[in-house]
């Protein structure tokens, strides 16, 4: 039976779950729809159960129950079918040490099933699409750990798959790096026609702002919210707006903000507050602010508020 | 079935490009043995007789091999699984056949290497005569009961929960097959009680075959096939013990 198959879900997980052998439930009745092209976060604290639904949806776990249908095909009952077409980036991938970039990748395209020519060209092209040409005959163990994890994209991309799956690619990346990585994959997303289908996990919260058109949170194993980011934070948020200042006012900006009748939440942050705000109050709160000083900051709240925000309601709800 | 047999070669070629930097210190090794044997023997049995020495070159081509075949892909398979990369064959169109395959073919040719280093500078250094016949059928041998011992290596590293346990358990099984093995001294010599693990190694049955190539040439066709078909369930076992897709 194929599911999904002509309607635009190239990924479609009905009731997932996974139990392990020691009782631990990582995957409670997980349902989601990915649509063809669409670039999908999935967020949640440590041991949330992201990885555990990225090992299924790439063959590397048997699930316990339910169905996972990827381009029709009924991967737990037929996953070498769904393997030339997907790309896998792994949390726990690891590189063979005395084996050059390019070694590496051609010799996965071949096993991706690339005829011979085919793997040298593609190799070739991914290795200049992901700036890795002048560290081609370099060993891996002489790279960094952002060149490393250009590798890992490499190889999951050499085979030009319909969709990639990337498990917290960017952990223990500098900052620099990780914007660099998401720029890359949003290059590659953009580069095929159709688009390219991205499933990425991380907790790099803000980075999925800027990558992602959907957030799936998961806590505990369950799917506790999902949509695009701007969705999520009215969803989850009361207060919209975020003014940041200096912390020596806090008192004084409180005191007046209660006087002015502004509802408000504060958060501390070392040296700094956060003013969360509903949007109708903003400007009352800014030109009250603005009389004990001139350095704010008015921003969105950011996804990790977000996400607190999610875990919170989830627990108060238990 | 023509996918399996390339992604085969492909993966030993990728595990043997992996090794190149240690292609010298292997080689050296493989010349370093018969040297330091002969002097050791030398110091111990003044006046070594050709059965001692047949017994060594022996012991050397029998135990390093079976040794270089338990530990090696016992501790490969381990070291690709716990490090993360068996993650990228799992999740490319790889049968677990040809992991395997690719892994045993490896360390086969590693094998066959040390047997043409070893055995011509051994035989120089000893002094005595094996013709082409004669090393060629030892390096059959020699291949034959490797390829049996391929599934102990192959479940060693599939099951180990870490690294640790890999080693220890890939020691224990070597401790065995050296303690065991009726190469270095006639089966006559082991203990009663443990004589019934002679019978059921396939190093006894290779050790006999080489001693026997190098006193007199005579090539015993029945153990030849005794040990083929020893190979079949080692093998098969280390076939059914590798799994893509963990419960």
């Amino acid at each position: 039976m194929e599911r999904g198959h002509g309607t635009g879900e190239i990924i479609v997980v009905e009731d997932l779950v996974k139990e392990y052998p020691n009782g631990v439930l990582a995957n409670d009745h997980i349902n989601m729809r990915i649509a063809e092209g669409e670039i999908v976060g999935v967020v949640g604290p440590n041991g949330a159960g992201k990885t555990t639904l990225i090992k299924q949806l790439t063959c590397e776990l048997l699930p316990t129950e339910g169905n996972i249908y990827i381009m029709g095909i009924d991967i737990v009952k037929d996953p070498a079918n769904i393997k030339p077409f997907i790309g896998v980036c792994p949390q726990d991938g690891g590189l063979i040490h005395h084996l050059t970039v390019w070694e590496h990748v051609y010799y996965f395209a071949r096993l991706k099933g690339l005829p011979k020519e085919r793997a040298r060209e593609n190799t070739d092209k991914i290795l200049r699409m992901l700036n890795l040409e002048s560290h081609e005959k370099k060993v891996v163990r002489e790279l960094s750990g952002g060149l490393k994890r250009r590798v890992f994209v490499s190889i999951a991309l050499v085979n030009e798959p319909k969709i990639i799956f990337l498990d917290e690619p960017t952990t223990g990346l500098d900052p620099i790096s990780r914007m660099e990585f998401w720029k890359i994959i949003r290059k590659v997303n953009d580069h095929h026609s159709p688009k390219t289908t991205v499933v990425v996990t991380t907790h790099y919260l803000e980075e999925l702002d800027y990558i992602s058109d959907r957030l799936i949170f998961i806590n505990d194993g369950r799917i506790v919210l999902e949509g695009d980011s701007m969705a999520v934070r009215r969803l989850i948020l009361d207060y919209d707006t975020k003014i940041t200042l200096p912390k020596k006012y806090k008192e004084v900006v409180m005191r007046t903000l209660m006087k002015e009748g502004v509802g408000c939440k504060v958060k501390e942050e070392h040296n700094k507050i956060h003013v969360l705000l509903t949007k109708d109050d903003v400007s009352a709160a800014v030109s009250e602010i603005i009389k004990f000083t001139s350095d704010i900051v008015l921003s969105s709240p950011t996804l990790d508020e977000v996400f607190m925000g999610v875990v919170e309601n989830e627990e108060n709800t238990d | 079935m023509k996918k399996i047999l390339i992604d085969t070669l492909i993966i030993a070629k990728i595990n043997i490009l992996s090794m190149r930097e240690n292609l010298m210190a292997f080689i050296i090794i493989s010349l370093v043995i018969p040297l330091g044997m002969t002097y050791l023997i030398s110091l111990a049995s003044p006046g070594w007789n050709l059965n001692t020495k047949v017994n060594y070159l022996t012991g050397m081509l029998v135990l390093s091999s079976s040794l270089t075949v338990v530990n090696g892909i016992g501790q490969f398979i381990a070291q690709d699984r716990l490090g993360g990369v068996l993650s990228w064959y799992r999740t490319s169109p790889v049968h677990p056949a040809s992991y395997i395959l690719g892994v045993t073919f490896t360390y086969l040719v590693a094998i066959f290497i040390q047997c043409i280093i070893l055995i011509p500078i051994a035989t120089i250094l000893w002094g005595f005569y094996l013709n082409i016949f004669n090393i060629s059928i030892i390096i059959v041998v020699i291949i034959v009961q490797s390829l049996t011992l391929v599934g102990i290596g192959a479940v060693i590293g599939t099951r180990a929960k870490n690294i640790q346990t890999s080693t220890a358990l890939t020691n224990l099984i070597s401790f065995i097959i050296v303690f065991a093995t009726p190469a270095y001294y006639s089966i006559d010599v082991i203990p009663e009680k443990f004589r019934f693990l002679c019978y059921i190694l396939p190093t006894t049955y290779a050790s006999l075959m080489v001693k026997r190539q190098c006193l007199d040439g005579y090539l015993d066709l029945y153990l030849l096939l005794m040990l083929a078909l020893m190979s079949i369930p080692y093998v098969a076992v280390g076939f059914t013990g590798m799994r893509w897709r963990e419960k």
